[in-house]
């Protein structure tokens, strides 16, 4: 039995629209705090993503991806605007760690864990906090790339869909966005204390 | 040359897909392999890994607020009505 809800099963589209964003309504704001950094930027994001969306309803097919669907207006909507408000395109620094940054880092430290978590150690000092700000350090078109990697787990192609980018782009703005995450993680956590020198 | 052993370096260079099941099957094999017989590279994995999961975990972690449904309502009956 099909369970997805249809137009027709509502009195208007308002309620339609509403029944389809309601379940996803915290990855969404999930995604867009991620994206934004501050809950406030967040839920203008939302907001203003759900108002183009249901401008756009009509659009959408019924009983097909709403999620992923919602989430490429929301994710365009944020780069749209953050390239707008930048005077020039913004340069990503090549200044990044090299692989396995993290992994050599605790190593050289003696903080590996045994068994099956290695990075146990090391991901207990590490809060949410520390995270999103790592995630800030990112340059834009970096952070979308990995805000729906991390929080959809989202296959690159997924991503590739949503972003209107070809799949190589992606993987290479995650792998370079890993290293530039696994170095920010690392300098915040010392400039913080987390981590002692 | 054994067919389809892969060097550490060659497997290292696979592991961020690896990770993210994007290898194709053969290739995917051919790093399971290599991470059974090189207990290094199975460390790296397994900390690459479980920092991964790690971060998942504390990124989804966020709820959006109560009243953030009822705002959207409002302001889709203000569009009916405009």
């Amino acid at each position: 039995m099909n369970s997805e809800p249809t137009t027709s099963q509502f009195s208007s589209p308002q309620d339609a629209f509403e029944a389809e964003l309601q379940p996803i309504l915290d990855k969404a704001y999930a995604v867009a705090y991620r994206l934004a950094g501050n809950r406030d930027d967040a839920q203008d994001l939302v907001q203003d993503a759900a108002i183009q969306a249901f401008r756009a309803f009509n659009s959408y097919q019924s009983g097909t991806n709403f999620k992923a669907w919602f989430t490429r207006i929301l994710v365009n909507r944020f780069l749209n605007v953050k390239r707008a408000a930048e005077r020039r395109p913004q340069t990503v620094s090549i200044d990044e760690a090299e692989d396995f940054f993290l992994y050599q880092q605790a190593k050289n430290r003696k903080m590996l864990s045994r068994g099956s978590d290695p990075a146990a150690a090391l991901t207990a000092k590490i809060d949410r906090e520390l995270i999103a700000d790592a995630l800030l350090d990112l340059p834009i078109e970096f952070r979308a790339v990995a805000t729906l990697y991390l929080i959809e787990d989202y296959s690159y192609e997924e991503i590739a869909r949503i972003l209107d980018v070809p799949i190589g782009t992606v993987r290479s703005r995650l792998h370079r966005g890993r290293k530039i995450l696994q170095k920010s993680l690392w300098n915040l956590a010392r400039e913080r204390g987390v981590i002692s020198d | 040359m054994l067919l389809g052993f892969l060097f550490c370096k060659e497997a290292l260079e696979r592991l961020d897909d690896y990770l993210d099941r994007e290898l194709s099957p053969q290739e995917q094999q051919r790093v399971a392999t290599h991470l059974k017989i090189c207990a290094h590279c199975a460390q790296m994995y397994k900390f690459e890994r479980g920092l991964i999961e790690d971060i998942r975990t504390k990124v989804v972690q966020v709820q959006a607020p109560p009243e953030l449904m009822n705002q959207i309502s409002l302001s889709l009956s203000t569009l009916d009505e405009a």
